[in-house]
């Protein structure tokens, strides 16, 4: 007996000295000894599966010529980021950088962030994270979103897509374009799956037409009073017409049953006019044969109010962990990523719109070069960012059955105007 | 004198055998401590505290704040209607289907070693792809079947239950079937031959006969069936993810949303880590009691037989 308590008291103390050891190095290196021990790995922990690769070949090719191993780390799909991050922090290991998709993160990690405000791309860009007068993320790069459209299908029928800026002229669209759906072999007008695990599209991006449509890019009113608990009622019951007009020109199967995959292959496939959709839609469209002109349509939740603006911003942003042991190489990693090489790589290698006034690279394919060129001629953008203000889960649980709701026929106009109301009132709470 | 010596040699060696025994155990129950009893206690903890799941943010002892907001929580509440009413409906389901399943393969029928292995087949597919490829039959397959209309069976709420039940049933009934197979197996020959000849139909054989002889495998098997319906994750959450929406006291929420994809989603959606570990314990409370009753019924039966 007396042996086994021994066994077990030598084996808790050696697990206790395991624990403690990763604690006091972690420090050690953290503190006062920086840089210099480590000379290590560097590690990259991000969000994106199209990114891995071309990530990982330029960090190889850049670790050589500063002496760093660079290791990109990606959680992506199923994996949950926040779960990674948090079992990463409390082992011990946390990222040199990591990504954030905007205040939640910050909140979240706010302790480990590293000010990066002297970082010489600060002044190369528009979409850098600030918080509290404190630039703390850099850019991945620029997303965005509207109404995608095809644009043979709208030439078709004589729909010029510049003049969708209103609900009216929307309902006049879809109604010409619904009047010749079987000519045009069309399934239905719009694409917009409501189902649960695609609560994101409504949740997320149909919310942010309407707090943030017809305002300038960082007005906050609308989402002020939202997180007050408090609902513009006259913005809403336009807003509310916006939605039933969407669902109404989607077919049932789409909108209750279908995923996002779903949908994108569809649009690619020409079976839809419209898809609500962003930039990041692009290789599914492509790999279903759209090899036609689209385009993004601004969203037109506030009636007769014209609304021209797309939303368009970054998602997410590199962040630097301020205890890291890689400190200074960190930095410098992600200023070179910031750099010409480093962007091209993001334009042509992954099709995405560069976040950095230097690079002259634009993406060729047909959704992002439409956004590209949108900004480019100087076009309306709408925050990317507010819907994003509110509590975690929000918007998928509380935001999302409702536009299930409404999306299945279950409830009317009228009760989705109250339930929404009722769902921002408890953030007054 | 002798007979002392002798009971102290007894006790001497009676020591040093489970010396022996639990050092032949201690690596399991180093490891069960490690990664379940400290865990475990662990989580009990943050359930009384603001815990977020990040090191760097301090912890408060907050009392039983948590366990209040979650009984206080309408959406928690369905969920543990909703999983109540799909535990129950799963539980009698899998445990009839699959010892149908085991008569019919212990039978004279045949082919019956392929079909055998063609029951326990999907057993061995993980959940989460299960639950990927059946979404995908009720979505485009089982929709485009020409005498089908209407729409899949995952787009209401109710029937999406059904679902979730016809694929638990097709996933896990083939495994129970094993059990109840090797159970049959043992049932001696002879007793059912005399009971015959005493004059039993075919039910009464059943009632009487075959099953008073596999009680103690059903302890099992109910067992396994009951807390693994309770505790229904994976194939919720890649055939459903909760949905779809329902209307519940005047608000929508997720209408399959089981009680363990709740708490998930309260932890690493909502950002919520202490309620969801509140969450947790009042489950796992509410659990151990549930299989203690049955437990506790089954073998008073497994004794009376």
């Amino acid at each position: 007996m007396k042996k086994l308590v021994k066994l077990l008291v030598a084996s808790l103390v050696c697990m206790s000295l395991v624990a403690c050891g990763s604690k006091t190095t972690d420090e050690g290196t953290t503190t006062d000894e920086g840089t210099t021990t480590t000379g290590g790995t560097l590690v990259v922990y991000q969000n994106k599966s199209e990114v891995t690769d071309p990530l990982q070949r330029f960090a190889d090719k850049w670790g050589e010529e500063n002496g760093v191993t660079v290791e990109v780390k990606t959680c992506t799909g199923t994996c949950d980021y926040g779960a990674g991050m948090k079992s990463d922090m409390a082992a011990g290991e946390t990222p040199d950088i990591f990504i954030i998709e905007g205040d939640t993160g910050y909140e979240l990690y706010k302790n480990i962030m590293e000010p990066l405000d002297d970082q010489s791309w600060v002044a190369d860009t528009d979409y850098a994270y600030e918080k509290d007068g404190h630039v703390y993320g850099m850019p991945v790069a620029v997303e965005g979103y509207g109404l995608a459209y095809n644009k043979d299908i709208l030439d078709a029928v004589g729909v010029d897509p510049t003049t969708l800026t209103t609900l009216s002229a929307y309902k006049d669209a879809f109604e010409k374009i619904d009047a010749k759906k079987d000519e045009l072999g069309l399934t239905a007008v719009v694409a917009l799956p409501t189902a649960d695990g695609m609560y994101w599209i409504m949740g997320n991006h149909d919310f942010a037409a309407y707090l943030s449509s017809g305002l300038d890019y960082y007005d906050t009113t609308v989402i002020d009073m939202t997180l007050k608990g408090e609902v513009d009622a006259d913005r809403l019951a336009t807003y509310a017409d916006w939605v039933e007009l969407l669902y109404q020109y989607t077919d049932e199967k789409m909108l209750i049953s279908s995923t996002n995959d779903d949908q994108m292959y569809q649009f690619g496939a020409g079976k839809y006019a419209f898809m609500h959709q962003g930039t990041w839609a692009e290789q599914p469209v492509a790999e279903a044969g759209g090899e036609f002109a689209m385009g993004f349509a601004p969203y037109a939740p506030l009636g007769d109010v014209e609304t021209n603006g797309l939303f368009a911003g970054a998602p997410s942003w590199y962040c630097v962990n301020k205890d890291s042991a890689n400190l200074d190489v960190a930095k410098k990693f992600l200023v070179d990523l910031a750099g010409e090489e480093g962007q091209k790589m993001y334009v042509e290698e992954i099709n995405l719109i560069s976040a950095f006034k230097t690079c002259k690279t634009k993406p060729t394919t047909p959704l992002a070069g439409a956004l590209s060129d949108w900004i480019e001629a100087g076009g309306t953008a709408y925050s990317f960012t507010n819907q994003y203000k509110t509590p975690d889960g929000f918007n998928m649980n509380q935001l999302g059955p409702i536009y299930n709701q409404f999306a299945s026929g279950s409830i009317d106009k009228q009760q989705f105007i109250d339930l929404f109301t009722a769902a921002i009132a408890t953030l007054g709470k | 004198m002798e007979k002392i010596r002798k009971k102290k040699s007894m006790k001497s060696m009676k020591r040093q055998e489970s010396i022996t025994y639990l050092l032949f155990m201690a690596p399991a129950v180093i490891a069960f401590a490690l990664v379940e009893i400290v865990p475990f206690f662990q989580g009990l903890y943050y359930s009384f505290t603001d815990w977020t799941g990040l090191p760097s943010n301090p912890i408060h002892w907050v009392g039983i704040q948590n366990y209040i907001d979650a009984f206080t929580d309408s959406r928690f509440q369905y969920s543990f209607l909703i999983t109540l009413i799909f535990a129950l409906a799963n539980f009698v389901l899998v445990n009839v289907v699959s010892f149908s399943l085991a008569m019919l393969v212990s039978s004279k029928l045949k082919g019956k070693n392929i079909y055998r292995a063609g029951f326990f087949v999907p057993n061995l597919i993980g959940g989460l792809v299960l639950g990927y490829i059946w979404q995908f039959i009720f979505n485009n397959v089982v929709v485009s079947l020409p005498f089908y209309n209407g729409l899949s069976l995952l787009a209401n709420p109710n029937t999406a239950l059904v679902g979730l039940i016809i694929v638990c049933n097709w996933q896990y009934a083939g495994y129970i079937m094993m059990i109840y197979f090797t159970a049959l197996q043992g049932v001696p020959k002879e007793l059912g031959e005399s009971a015959e000849l005493d004059g039993c139909n075919g039910w009464q054989k059943l009632w009487k006969v075959t099953i008073p002889n596999i009680m103690s495998t059903l302890t099992v098997t109910l067992f396994l069936t009951l807390s693994n319906s309770f505790k229904q994750y994976d194939v919720v959450l890649s055939l459903t993810n909760g949905g779809p929406s329902r209307m519940w006291q005047g608000a929508a929420i997720n209408g399959t949303e089981l009680v363990s994809l709740n708490i998930v989603k309260t932890a690493s959606t909502d950002n919520l880590m202490a309620l969801g570990q509140a969450k947790a314990v009042i489950f796992f409370v509410f659990l151990v009691v549930i299989t203690l009753i049955q437990t506790s019924i089954t073998r008073r039966k497994e004794i009376e037989s």
